[in-house]
């Protein structure tokens, strides 16, 4: 398991007292996206492609806090856009995990080790570097279309651990990742000795220039089974098992799209955070005046059939996992056998 | 596709359905847009927002000149015309140039080592 067991607790009181509230909706991880501005522009990715004055707004850290404030996630993501681009990032952590939140600043690792030697971070157990890793060096430089990338994020990650920061990895596989090479991958980033992994199929955006490498559903089981099965017992998921299984088809679950809200330069994202049907000016606008009947594979929307992605999937599988017994069973014997 | 103002769209004051479906397609175009109004105005901007369901529909752009958000009521607006370039459309050239080139180097390599 690569979650530690503080974090877990946490996220497991927070699900238990949001059902004792009788609350049906309710977040478990914020996405905070303060900039939408990139230094990549990677094949897969459709969330950067705005006019300049778009790509040159940011949220101040007020915003990003009455955010943080209004949701009550008990986990917040920072994502984007590149974060570390943002001017005030080493203040919004802090601010963040002196709020006794967990973050995972997710980070093509560009600019890491600069910002690792100009002492913008501090480590911390609520702190965690989530660094966008595709697979090995040809496949993650060629996901990034940019070559070198690879190299640089190894070396920012080695300095990360080697100061003490928490580690983890984000990889989306594509149709054109192949199994073995996965699990080789998997092996290199223990290697360097991440917290965990977290690993989830692409999403379809529309935008995203290269349209033909997204996973169809059937395809994305298939290949999550074949690079799970038989997981080796030193590789660790930041992730829950059970949305694992999910992948590898051997469980069913339906989304949950107001699990993982955005929040952004444009506001609240509707209804999830990768489709981009509107945006509410509060959270509570969000969760009350959203049609979600409209989301989701069961609604029949065709924009939902295919996206198994962990952002809708992820609240699912925690869900399960704290509210039913079979659930805590099955997650606890998965984490403890290291079988999927 | 990039596209200019010759794809932009007018309606009538109190054509709604007309005004939805304008407002709709500049909601996805990932470039500048033009509103005009019944007044005679214009906001040059992008939409990055509408919501038709509302009791009055708006639509809020972020203007590009001054950086200003800007709401205005459905019913305002008297047509809409895409004025900037499309960006999505221009990472999707971007990306079909690369890969384009590196299919020919992948072909070039392919015949130095005689393959």
């Amino acid at each position: 398991m690569g979650v530690p067991a503080s974090q877990a607790w946490t996220v497991a009181s927070h699900v238990i007292k949001q059902r004792l509230a009788g609350r049906k909706r309710y977040p478990l991880v914020l996405m905070l996206e303060p900039l939408l501005r990139c230094n990549l522009a990677c094949a897969g990715c459709g969330k950067i492609q705005y006019p300049p004055h778009v790509l040159k707004r940011a949220l101040t850290v007020e915003q990003c806090l009455a955010a943080v404030e209004e949701c009550g996630a008990p986990i917040v993501s920072i994502p984007g856009g590149e974060p570390l681009l943002y001017p005030h990032i080493g203040e919004l952590v802090e601010e963040l995990t002196r709020r006794r939140k967990y973050v995972y600043l997710c980070t093509n690792a560009l600019l890491l080790k600069e910002k690792l030697e100009q002492n913008v971070f501090t480590p911390s157990r609520r702190l965690s570097f989530s660094v966008h890793m595709d697979g090995l060096r040809e496949e993650h430089d060629a996901s990034v279309c940019r070559d070198g990338v690879y190299d640089i994020a190894v070396d920012a990650i080695r300095e990360a651990v080697r100061r003490g920061f928490r580690v983890t990895t984000n990889t989306t596989l594509f149709n054109t990742s192949e199994p073995m090479r996965v699990r080789d991958f998997f092996d290199a980033m223990m290697d360097l000795d991440v917290e965990g992994m977290m690993v989830s199929p692409g999403y379809s955006y529309e935008k995203a220039p290269d349209q033909d490498s997204f996973l169809e559903r059937e395809r994305t089981q298939e290949l999550f089974s074949e690079v799970l099965t038989g997981r080796k017992r030193r590789w660790r998921f930041n992730q829950s098992p059970l949305f694992l299984q999910f992948l590898m088809g051997k469980r069913d679950f339906e989304c949950t799209p107001w699990g993982n809200p955005l929040y952004t330069i444009f506001g609240w994202q509707r209804p999830c955070y990768l489709l981009q049907d509107g945006y509410a000016a509060t959270f509570r606008e969000l969760m009350d005046e959203t049609s979600w009947d409209e989301y989701g594979r069961s609604s029949g929307n065709p924009h939902c059939q295919d996206c198994m992605v962990h952002s809708g999937y992820e609240p699912t599988a925690i869900h399960a996992t704290f509210t039913t017994w079979r659930g805590l069973r099955d997650s606890a014997a998965a984490t403890l056998t290291g079988k999927l | 596709m990039y596209e200019r103002e010759t794809s932009a769209g007018t309606a009538r004051q109190g054509d709604a359905d007309r005004v939805a479906g304008l407002v709709e397609r500049a909601f996805q175009y990932r470039g500048d847009v033009t509103v005009h109004t019944d007044d005679g105005s214009a906001v040059t901007g992008y939409l990055f927002n509408r919501d038709a369901r509302a009791s009055d529909p708006f639509v809020q752009l972020f203007e590009t000149q001054t950086g200003r958000e800007v709401s205005l009521p459905y019913r305002s607006i008297t047509g809409v015309l895409f004025t900037g370039r499309d960006t999505a459309a221009a990472a999707d050239q971007r990306f079909e140039t690369l890969r384009h080139l590196g299919e020919e180097q992948a072909g070039m390599g392919a015949e130095r080592h005689g393959t």
